[in-house]
């Protein structure tokens, strides 16, 4: 396929307002568009908002950082509000302050990468060109 | 500094030793930086302190302090050893709390050894949220203790000595509430005058305009802020008021000059609009201390420790004609060994990197440090890395000779160089800042975001392509190691804090709560509409309100409805 002909891959990067740890999710976002990504940051109150602006934007993947186990509550939930959306197609990654048990259990649930600190930033950007690029 | 005589042997030492690398480099430069971009040369000698006049370098405890605050000082008393704790509910906490008084972590007052509490909490408490408002959900707990009423407070202090125990309460937009409810616990179950508190307040509310965090608008911060500096000026004598942040500015990538000159940038428009609130500043000036970033570049952090006293001392003086010795030292109560040069890879080679990073602050010569634990990149310290992290600054204090010489590397070519540089290089930053309207103007155009930002990116390039060295991480990195398991609390614990909430709030006289709510509203009103003159009208029903039992969340939540909350600084 022609670089040109392929639809841009469109991530949106999530974080609670909450949290202030943003140098990563920064970081990644200004990786990823000069990756020739479109990204988009939401900061959520709760996390149904994050389900609502990813059907808006119409997104491939999900991005999600955590400085502490919110996602032990939040991921199922994302995942659920996707599916009655009709968006389960699209790929949720997740990075931030996460140890190995929580890691095996974020993959068991469907998250397609971890990324935790001192990770490369290439291996974010592989993990969503194996899973998106195959779908454009 | 030196004669002409020493200054010409040195030129001609000198020559020969450019002589003898040039013979070794052949042609290839070595390009040195210190990490706020300043060049280095790869030997100092006299020759770099010609212009320097020893005089105005000054002696320990004399003006301008670059040498430290005080004729003596680790002889007489060591620096404060904070450690940085709370987690789950207050009584988790009291149990570390214990835990640490155990190792002997502490401080002296007086004759006296005490534990100094530095309380962290959760996500929702720092942003003045209840456990049971839906934003807090999952989040309960973790990081940090829940915070929410007059008896969670009561549980962390129990038994401790109010006025000896020098309690930092660190939390950001929850200041104001946070400190109502303490002072309420003081008056009413402990019985103990104000007067008698003994506190450094962080008083960080507009700590969020540095980095990426939701917070109260700028101008409403700092209202804030100055409304808790007059309340404790003329009700807590014996308290510090007001955090200068660096620390959580440099983790979000500040540079060290960069660090320091939105640090004396923010000092100096607080002091401005303390100034216009009619505070005088030798009143206020005492009470200001500094939180500053230790990172693993240790030359380079000394002399920013240095020159920041420097620069502090001729600033308060001199713009501020402020006259108390109190008012122009500038008191470094807690230098932080830096979060960002921590891996969760192989995390005991962390011990080593916050081995160096205190010792960096120690040969600084600041007056508290704070050395994290070795698992921080996985989670909050268990007891056993927070034991390692006391015993990190027990050892430096008690086992080594660091503490028996006063500014040791003072008078290094190096070091007094490199201070001077720094020096030069805070005072152009702080130049351009105050060209462009100062630290307020800075912030609302996102410029001092983007700038740290950029600068954090840089740091992440150069770790990308090897050329900042992580042992173990992006060099000599090995694919086979031990499972890596943080400390965690248990997610029912995020319940069991919500009954506690609820039982709290069914219990109370739930007759006042409105009307002490109402008058927050009004108070909060008058801040937002008449100030200066409303100034000193907020602390006093936010006290009386916690008295009535309100909750953080509440009397929080009013205050956001009146100011509004929300992203402000690009």
């Amino acid at each position: 396929m022609e670089e040109g002909d392929r639809k841009k891959i469109r991530v949106l990067l999530a974080q609670t307002r909450l949290d202030s740890h943003g140098v990563g999710l920064r970081y990644l976002s200004r990786t990823l568009m000069d990756e020739g990504m479109e990204v988009i940051i939401v900061r959520y109150g709760v996390i149904e908002e994050v389900a609502k602006a990813a059907l808006e934007e119409n997104v491939d993947v999900v991005g999600l950082s955590y400085y502490f186990p919110g996602f032990e509550y939040e991921i199922p939930l994302l995942m659920r509000l996707l599916k009655e959306k009709g968006m389960d197609d699209l790929i949720i990654i997740v990075g931030g302050i996460i140890d190995d048990e929580e890691e095996a259990k974020l993959l068991e649930w469907g998250v397609k990468g971890v990324f935790t600190p001192g990770r490369p930033v290439q291996d974010v950007i592989e993990c969503i060109i194996s899973h998106v690029g195959v779908r454009s | 500094m030196f004669s002409k005589e020493t200054l010409q042997k040195d030129k001609g030492l000198k020559e020969k030793w450019e002589k003898a690398s040039s013979d070794i480099l052949t042609g290839q430069k070595l390009n040195l930086r210190t990490s706020s971009g300043i060049e280095l040369k790869p030997l100092y000698t006299p020759e770099d302190l010609a212009e320097m006049d020893y005089y105005k370098l000054g002696v320990p405890g004399e003006y301008p302090y670059v040498r430290g605050n005080y004729s003596l000082q680790y002889q007489i008393n060591p620096f404060i050893q904070n450690q940085f704790f709370g987690f789950g509910t207050p009584s988790e906490t009291r149990g570390r709390r214990d835990w640490l008084a155990k190792l002997g972590c502490s401080y002296k007052v007086g004759t006296e050894e005490q534990l100094p509490l530095v309380i962290a909490m959760d996500l929702p408490t720092l942003k003045g949220l209840d456990p049971d408002e839906p934003e807090a959900r999952g989040r309960v707990g973790h990081g940090g203790v829940s915070i929410s009423t007059i008896d969670d407070i009561g549980v962390i202090m129990e038994g401790l000595p109010l006025d000896k125990t020098c309690v930092i309460w660190n939390a950001f937009d929850g200041t104001l509430p946070i400190h109502a409810l303490y002072f309420a616990y003081a008056l009413d179950i402990r019985r103990e005058p104000l007067e008698r508190l003994f506190m450094a307040i962080p008083n960080n509310i507009s700590n969020q305009w540095a980095h990426d965090w939701a917070g109260f608008p700028h101008k409403t911060a700092i209202k804030l802020e100055i409304e808790l500096i007059k309340f404790i000026i003329d009700n807590c004598p014996t308290s510090l008021h007001t955090v200068i942040e660096g620390y959580e500015t440099a983790e979000a990538g500040a540079t060290p000059v960069q660090e320091v000159a939105v640090m004396l940038a923010y000092a100096i428009y607080l002091m401005e609009e303390c100034i216009k609130a009619g505070l005088d500043p030798d009143a206020v000036a005492p009470g200001l201390w500094a939180h500053h970033h230790l990172s693993l570049n240790i030359f380079e952090e000394i002399a920013k420790l240095r020159a920041a006293r420097k620069l502090w001392a001729r600033i308060f003086k001199e713009r501020f004609g402020c006259n108390k010795p109190e008012s122009i030292k500038y008191k470094i109560i807690a230098a932080e060994t830096a979060g960002i040069e921590l891996t969760a890879l192989e995390p005991l080679n962390n011990i080593i990197r916050l081995t160096i990073m205190t010792l960096a602050g120690i040969l600084g010569g600041v007056e508290g440090i704070f050395t994290a634990a070795y698992d921080e990149a996985l989670g909050i310290p268990t007891e056993e890395s927070a034991q390692v992290a006391v015993r990190t600054q027990q050892i430096l204090a008690e086992e080594t000779d660091l503490c028996w010489v006063t500014d040791p590397l003072g008078g290094s070519y190096y070091i007094e160089w490199l201070t001077k540089r720094i020096e030069e290089e805070v005072v152009n930053l702080l130049g351009r800042i105050e060209e462009m309207g100062g630290f307020l103007r800075a912030c609302e155009s996102g410029w001092i975001r983007r700038e740290i930002a950029r600068s954090a990116n840089e740091r992440q390039e150069k770790i990308k392509q090897g050329e900042k060295v992580i042992i173990g991480v992006n060099k000599y990195r090995i694919e086979q190691r031990p499972k890596i398991k943080g400390f965690r609390v248990p997610l029912e614990v995020e319940e069991r804090i919500r009954e506690r909430l609820g039982r709290y709030k069914r219990d109370r006289d739930n007759s006042k709560i409105k009307s002490s709510l109402g008058q927050i509203k009004e108070a909060a009103e008058k801040i937002e509409k008449e100030w200066p003159e409303s100034c000193g009208s907020l602390m006093p029903v936010l006290i009386e309100a916690s008295r009535a039992g309100c909750t953080l969340g509440e009397m929080h939540g009013v205050l956001r409805e009146v100011f509004g909350y929300g992203f402000y600084s690009g």
